[in-house]
């Protein structure tokens, strides 16, 4: 599939292996953006990317609204990082990191995109393709509504997410290569 | 009495709600509102009309290509261009694997799911299920094995709580009457369709450089050279892929679309009764096989049919389309009152609605961001239903074929198609209908390219300076889900008025300056609802006409509700 923005599948060359950043996000709807902005961060400085011991086979996409056309970019994936709002009654700004099998029974991920994370990881279930892991790194948000700016309170919990991504990439990279 | 309200109806995409009275167990009145603004209208003016396509393309991320089509035949029309036949190939070629694909998607995504109880799939023998499956179709996935894999698939979304893709269907509701293993053929073929149709769209990768959204698009043609002897355009092994996607798309519809269609209608003939509504149809009719204007040689004839009457098809003269905002979020410089034709048409907002969060639309009042298109003043239904009643009336041989002999096979008269599930049915044989067409565009492609026609543009009114100070242009176009027309007025080169006025507004529009329901309105009344807090009969009807409100209305709402939000007072 062609058309999601983001890197290419294998700009350094992997291994085969297959890992994906999904950002989910609204770019004019205030904290809604937040997904689509950690995606736009990792691809404009690789640098990031870089400290991961097989940066090559990880995809960076941004989701955008194209709903059912990601599918084919996460079927089967060894691992698999969504990013996105999570409401979980916390505080603006507090990081969550979630087990997707549990994001599949809780249903709090709050969104406007046309087919959020839930529906998404439904639907690969049903087609036996669910990713080999998969975790859901967000943010409480402040505000979701017309605005083109992340709130103070989610643009300073950014270095910590990009972080928590990482090290869920890296943990799994790791134990691939250790022949897991 | 109960008063039912669906927020959002569509299932994945849009933005569409209905209120609905019930009485005694039916739908005695209905609102329909579109709950965004769009306005991309606002967006275009004064640009240079040839980028307008690329503005307007991005109404939808579902539907693409069909606003970048009718935009560029606009400009076309208003500069009097005619493009080459190759770039009328390629068109017609995304537009028809636009076709196939949308309405596969449509019936399994996002539509089956008011017949098929998901868990009814559960309780399905696997081995019934295949004998089933083989007696309706020749479709290789048809085991016992096969269908006790997907069973277990379901059982195990099932336990884990989530059946969130399926959202508003209501699971165990006395009106689902498809025996279980009909539900877990269903199921299985949903599965199947969300692999098929991300490869079946390939074909506008080849043709339009991405999915979503092709780039190829140019006003005077196409920018996808075609040319046997290079590696990187359109050249004999681009049309051998694209032949390959097309007998990929036959299969899929002939061997399980098409029987699934009839598989589920066969329990559910009193569908052939609800949901009819005005019973006018218009087709600006479309994918032209001549020039641009040669009505006469368009694959989807030009007509309006009235009053169910098949025997005579109205001519359609686009000059007598008109806007009404009487009850829409709209303010016109003649007041509520007057109404609009599209070259003159006003964007100007004004939201006269309850303010959110709120319980009921005023519905006595402005209720609406779509506005009321007419046709001299009439409401028109469009979409695969008018298409093909429009064909018909008009003696295309092979369309009269395909809804004959369907009927015969369900025994059902003409009037039949007046429903809800004849939305469904209409859809189902223009699939079938395009198929050969998708064949004879591409041998046709094929041919020009070998006998060395490689033309793919008319550029000679590319510079502005050929245009006139003043010019004007409709670009009327088919979109799966109906009529879709631009607008476009061009002064000193650069556009003065745009309008688009799309299937789901001539579908979902609020009542007009007359009072006159629209097609959805007009179509629930009548329409029984056995549980009211499980408004699954509403849902039928309407996702038989495919709603895809991001085109009637747009940009995004705030804390988007993305649940179905069922009321009932």
């Amino acid at each position: 599939m062609t058309g999601v923005a983001g890197g290419s599948p294998d700009p350094f060359g992997g291994t085969g292996r297959r890992y994906v950043i999904l950002g989910l996000g609204n770019r004019i709807q205030g904290d809604e953006a937040l997904g689509a902005l950690v995606v736009e961060r990792l691809s404009t400085d690789e640098a990031e990317i870089r400290t991961l011991p097989d940066p090559g086979s990880v995809d960076l996409v941004d989701g955008g609204t194209v709903g059912l056309a990601l599918l084919p970019r996460l079927e089967s994936v060894d691992g698999l990082v969504v990013v996105d709002l999570i409401d979980g009654g916390c505080p603006p700004g507090t990081l969550q990191d979630l087990d997707g099998s549990s994001l599949l029974r809780r249903d709090i991920v709050l969104g406007v995109h046309d087919l959020g994370a839930t529906e998404i990881l439904a639907t690969l279930q049903l087609m036996g393709a669910m990713p080999r892991r998969t975790r859901i790194v967000g943010i409480q948000p402040k505000l979701v509504g017309l605005a083109t700016e992340l709130t103070p309170e989610v643009a300073a919990t950014m270095p910590e997410l990009v972080e928590a991504v990482l090290t869920h990439l890296r943990a799994w990279q790791t134990e691939d290569r250790s022949g897991g | 009495m109960a008063k039912v309200i669906v927020d959002p109806v569509t299932r994945i995409e849009g933005h569409l709600r209905i209120e609905a009275q019930v009485d005694g167990g039916v739908v005695t009145d209905a609102w329909s509102s579109g709950t965004m603004f769009r306005g991309m209208e606002l967006i275009v003016q004064g640009r240079d009309p040839r980028e307008a396509w690329i503005w307007a393309q991005r109404i939808c991320g579902v539907c693409t290509t069909v606003h970048a089509i009718a935009s560029v035949q606009a400009v076309e029309d208003a500069l009097g261009i005619d493009p080459p036949p190759n770039a009328r190939l390629m068109r017609n070629l995304i537009s028809g694997a636009q076709y196939i694909q949308d309405h596969v998607v449509h019936f399994y995504h996002l539509h089956a799911l008011d017949w098929v109880d998901v868990t009814g799939a559960l309780t399905a023998d696997p081995g019934k299920t295949a004998d089933l499956a083989q007696a309706i179709s020749p479709w290789a996935l048809s085991s016992k094995a096969y269908f006790t894999e997907v069973q277990a698939r379901v059982k195990a979304l099932v336990d884990s709580g989530q059946l969130s893709i399926f959202t508003n269907g209501y699971w165990g509701n006395p009106s689902y009457k498809l025996p279980p293993e009909a539900d877990l053929m269903a199921v299985a073929h949903y599965t199947e369709a969300l692999s098929w149709q991300r490869d079946v769209i390939r074909m506008h990768a080849v043709l339009g450089g991405k999915n979503p959204h092709p780039q190829t698009f140019l006003v005077g043609g196409m920018a996808a050279p075609v040319d046997p002897n290079s590696p990187n355009v359109i050249n004999p092994e681009r049309i051998d892929l694209m032949a390959s996607l097309v007998k990929k798309m036959r299969t899929f519809v002939e061997q399980v679309y098409v029987p699934d269609v009839k598989a589920v209608a066969s329990f559910y003939p009193e569908w052939f009764t609800y949901g009819a509504g005005h019973r006018n149809y218009l087709a600006y009719g479309g994918l032209p096989n001549g020039a641009l204007n040669d009505i006469a040689n368009y694959t989807f004839p030009r007509g309006i049919i009235l009053n169910g009457d098949l025997s005579t098809v109205h001519p359609v003269d686009q000059a007598k389309i008109t806007e009404a905002i009487a009850r829409s979020y709209y303010t016109y410089p003649g007041g509520d009152q007057s109404t609009l034709h599209p070259y003159d048409g006003v964007t100007a907002p004004k939201y006269a609605g309850p303010t959110p969060p709120y319980e009921e639309l005023d519905t006595a009042n402005k209720y609406s961001w779509l506005k009321s298109p007419r046709y001299e003043g009439q409401v028109m239904e469009v979409g695969p239903l008018a298409r093909m009643l429009v064909a018909y009336g008009s003696g295309v041989k092979k369309v009269q074929d395909l809804v004959n002999t369907t009927l015969q096979e369900l025994n059902a008269e003409p009037a039949a198609l007046f429903s809800t599930l004849g939305r469904v049915a209409a859809r189902a044989l223009e699939t079938v209908y395009l198929l050969d067409w998708m064949d004879t565009w591409l041998a046709e492609l094929g041919k020009n390219m070998n006998s060395g026609d490689l033309r793919t543009a008319d550029t000679s009114k590319w510079d502005p300076s050929t245009w006139p100070a003043e010019a004007q242009g409709w670009g009327p176009h088919e979109a799966p889900r109906g009529a879709l027309g631009h607008w476009v007025k061009i002064k000193d080169q650069k556009i003065a008025n745009y309008q688009a006025v799309v299937p789901s507004t001539w579908n979902a529009g609020p009542r007009d300056e007359k009072g006159q329901t629209g097609p959805y309105e007009a179509s629930l009344i009548g329409t029984p609802v056995a549980v009211p807090d499980q408004p699954v009969e509403i849902l039928r009807t309407i996702h038989s006409f495919d709603p895809c409100l991001a085109c009637a209305v747009h940009v995004v709402d705030a804390t988007g509700a993305e649940k179905v939000r069922v009321e009932v007072r």
